[in-house]
């Protein structure tokens, strides 16, 4: 694990520098009668000045001491910033994948138990969950719900423990909009999974034994189909870190995504840097959790 | 009463013309004295409700800065926001002509020394009171280098600046030089406590200003909150207790808002979404024309446009009623060089050569040129900047009917502010404005290195010598005249080729009442509001 971050450390650190353009071009504007001498004070100002491998040395020394530095363009410690917006962000990913398995896993199931009609809609349903843009749709339930609908939500962030229901109003269009796409995979996962366990032995012996379809079902289909399915919910956490950053956009909601977009609008090296940092954390701590998570539906599933 | 004006009037508020016609009144009235005396320094027609106190106001808008340094961040979205909460010596008024502002008055002992009398018992929002070190070490914290301040520029005209006594300066300037107490007013100026800089970081997220509001809470990017500042000097304003700034990236969100009542008050860029909400009878909208411009640069030391000729082709071939009708949405005025708005200095379309399309002799010059059709031509642009988007569309669809191929390369603002200060940047599409005099406009985009910076490497020498003495030349008729002659010679070859000046477009809800918008965009107007109970 701390050798992928010391590898994304240093990707991020690469490709940030790639980018043309720096903190003080844009700190100085289009108009502004710039001599060598502003540009070397600029920079030296930031630290630019100096070579990569010491800004690299300064920044990883920093992290190993906890410290992630402090945001060029505000003088915040990135940590904090970070964890300022890591609410709404976690909030939206917890409901958006609440909201992929509310729907994808029954519909998977209809699709796999009701071949014909339904299934073909479920098919239909889950490629177009697939195909639409998040940023495309995101607008198109902005323009339904409050300029044709006159359905308004706060405009101004609104923490849950603070009131629960003007936040979920706030949060259900992003959710719906980041869900979609891990609702429609989650569903055709379970199509197959499904599909391929009810054609097991164990599941007819189950119905031979005289036991009713829902609990045929539920207690012996489902709970084999969904390891594959918790496999591609880890996948699309991914996915959906990633979507964050787009679905914040539209709806400007204040999250981690918001403050990485702004902050490589404005090339702030160290807001950039820890927030992907912090995110490729989190995807990996993620994706532990969904392995330990194996075990708990798989009893046949032990670790060392 | 023109159009513009027809439109500009709030529906409870005077019209932008009434309200020019009693300021230049006033403007007048101060010239006579030779020393400009205020009563107070919004000495504006006053609205013909009376004014309430009190009361909060929500405003929305698509970015909000990231730091709120006042001598650092250049950003156009911060420099709108910042004369509600930092001040300077000098301020630049409705009419354009600069006023006193934390200077009570001035006197100019000769063409490069003036003495400012300071105000009295003006307070920083510390609690600290305003004095004469206090000026001095802000203007020079601007003038040295180690600052970085991209508003030095500005400045360079000042030799020395010496405090006479607790509530006196004396500037001494290098030689005379016509916008000094314009710049003194410039956008990277402010006025702060002497004792406030220490490491240079601490004014990037807290303001101590003299302004009419004190920043209560500035979340980066997101959300600025201002409140009354109870010891404003300017006794009795500003009318409201607060005005909150949130950001909503999406202007589709910023409509929404207002129509819901979340959202009090916004300033649209897209005429398109100003459009959407014209017609609610909740919302008022305001059309005022603005100093800002949209442009296409071209590059003066790149294939095609090195070519004179070629920069006329270009010129003639784009239909500029057409690009104001399609991409501005026909919100907007159409501009020669600089913008109507600039009244006094602006040559109107009729007086200037190369106005009207002309697409045969937009060809007959890529011959003259020896250039065969297609003529490759690579014009970029910026992303995020719808404006300049349907501009370049209509823009590449002319160009080709005069036999150019359009190339269009699309970049991001950091990418392109790069190239453009590096004076590397291909033909272009811009967005510029912001100035209250031609020098600003003209004199760092054109004048060559090292005085300016000729951004698109026109390299005119002629343009050189009548910028350098407009620039040292005091009398405004005979600046007037020089800045004809180079308005002239924009024209006749366009490094530049302005296509409209869009207006501001503001949509406020009814009950705000008394704004008054300013050409450059800049929120001076937000100390006049008031809300009606």
């Amino acid at each position: 694990m701390l050798a992928t971050l010391l590898g994304v450390s240093l990707i991020v650190f690469g490709l940030m520098r790639l980018i043309p353009g720096t903190v003080v071009e844009q700190l100085l504007g289009q108009s502004a009668l710039i001599t060598e001498e502003t540009l070397r004070s600029l920079r030296a100002f930031f630290g630019l000045d100096r070579p990569w491998y010491v800004q690299f040395s300064e920044w990883a020394w920093g992290l190993l001491r906890g410290d992630l530095g402090h945001s060029w363009r505000s003088d915040r410690p990135v940590a904090a910033l970070i964890l300022s917006r890591l609410p709404v962000s976690a909030e939206l990913a917890v409901l958006s994948v609440a909201w992929s398995l509310i729907i994808g896993i029954p519909l998977g199931i209809v699709g796999a138990v009701r071949r014909g009609s339904a299934d073909g809609f479920v098919r239909i349903v889950s490629t177009l969950g697939l195909s639409v843009p998040a940023f495309w749709q995101g607008t198109l339930l902005i323009l339904l719900f409050s300029v044709y609908l006159q359905w308004m939500p706060s405009l101004q962030w609104i923490p849950f423990t603070q009131d629960p229901l003007g936040n979920l109003s706030i949060m259900a269009l992003p959710a719906l909009t980041l869900g979609t796409a891990t609702a429609a995979m989650i569903s055709r996962m379970t199509r197959s999974a499904m599909l391929d366990v009810l054609g097991q032995d164990y599941v007819r012996t189950a119905r031979a034994k005289g036991l009713g379809p829902r609990r045929v079902l539920l207690r012996h289909a489902l709970r084999n189909a969904l390891i594959p399915v918790i496999t591609v919910a880890g996948v699309q956490m991914g996915y959906i870190l990633g979507g964050i950053v787009v679905v914040e956009d539209v709806f400007s909601l204040p999250g981690v995504g918001r403050l990485l977009l702004d902050a490589i609008f404005q090339r702030d090296y160290p807001v950039v840097q820890g927030t992907i940092l912090v995110g490729a954390a989190l995807f990996m701590l993620l994706n532990f959790a969904v392995d330990l998570l194996y075990a708990v539906i798989d009893p046949r599933i032990q670790y060392q | 009463m023109d159009s513009d004006d027809r439109h500009t009037r709030d529906r409870n508020g005077v019209t932008r013309r009434e309200f020019l016609k009693t300021a230049g009144g006033v403007g007048v009235g101060f010239a006579v004295t030779g020393l400009a005396v205020p009563r107070g320094l919004w000495a504006a027609p006053a609205p013909r409700a009376t004014p309430r106190r009190g009361g909060q106001i929500t405003f929305g808008s698509a970015a909000l800065p990231a730091s709120i340094e006042p001598h650092l961040e250049g950003a156009d979205i911060y420099q709108r926001r910042k004369p509600l909460f930092y001040e300077t010596l000098t301020w630049v008024d409705f009419d354009l002509a600069p006023r006193p502002m934390l200077a009570e008055r001035w006197e100019e002992r000769s063409p490069t020394e003036y003495i400012f009398h300071l105000r009295r018992g003006v307070k920083f929002h510390n609690g600290k009171e305003m004095d004469a070190e206090d000026v001095k070490y802000s203007y020079e914290r601007v003038l040295d280098p180690k600052t970085g301040s991209g508003g030095r520029g500005d400045l360079i005209m000042i030799r020395s600046i010496d405090v006479v006594d607790r509530y006196t300066l004396r500037f001494t300037l290098h030689e005379p030089n016509a916008t000094f107490l314009i710049n003194l007013a410039g956008k990277y100026n402010a006025v702060i406590p002497k004792d406030a800089v220490r490491t240079g970081r601490e004014l990037q997220q807290a303001a101590i200003g003299t302004g009419p509001f004190r920043v209560e809470a500035f979340e980066p990017n997101r959300r600025l909150v201002l409140r009354r500042f109870d010891d404003y000097w300017d006794r009795g304003k500003p009318y409201l207790d607060g005005i909150t700034f949130q950001a909503i990236p999406d202007e589709s969100s910023l409509v929404a808002g207002l129509r819901a009542g979340q959202i009090d008050m916004v300033q649209f860029e897209s005429g398109a979404n100003f459009q959407l909400v014209r017609h609610l009878r909740t919302l008022n909208n305001i059309q005022a024309p603005a100093i800002r411009w949209v442009v296409l640069d071209l590059a003066g030391d790149m294939e095609p446009t090195k070519n004179p000729d070629v920069r006329r082709a270009v010129g003639l071939a784009i239909d500029r009623d057409a690009v104001l009708r399609i991409a501005g949405n026909g919100l907007g005025q159409r501009l020669g060089v600089l913008p109507p708005a600039m009244t006094f200095w602006a040559l109107p379309v009729d007086r200037l050569p190369n106005q009207k399309r002309d697409v045969a002799r937009a060809r007959e010059l890529l011959q003259r040129a020896g250039l065969r059709p297609p003529v490759p031509l690579t014009i970029r642009n910026i992303v995020g900047f719808p404006s300049l988007a349907a501009s370049l569309q209509v823009i590449a669809d002319n160009l080709r009917e005069a036999g150019f191929e359009v190339k269009v390369e699309t970049v991001d603002i950091g990418v392109w502010i790069k190239d453009w200060i590096a004076r590397q940047s291909p033909s272009t599409m811009n967005e510029w404005g912001g100035f209250v005099d031609p020098d600003q406009a003209f004199y760092r985009h054109y004048r060559q290195p090292p005085q300016g910076v000729d951004f698109r490497r026109w390299g005119n020498p002629e343009v050189d010598r009548l910028l350098d003495e407009g620039r040292r030349t005091l009398d405004r008729n005979r600046r007037k005249a020089i800045y004809d002659r180079v308005q002239m010679m924009l024209a006749e070859d366009p490094i530049s080729v302005p296509l409209y000046a869009p207006h501001l477009l503001y949509t406020l809800n009814r009950k705000i009442k008394g704004f008054r918008p300013y050409p450059t965009g800049f929120l001076y107007g937000l100390r006049f509001v008031w809300v009606e109970e």
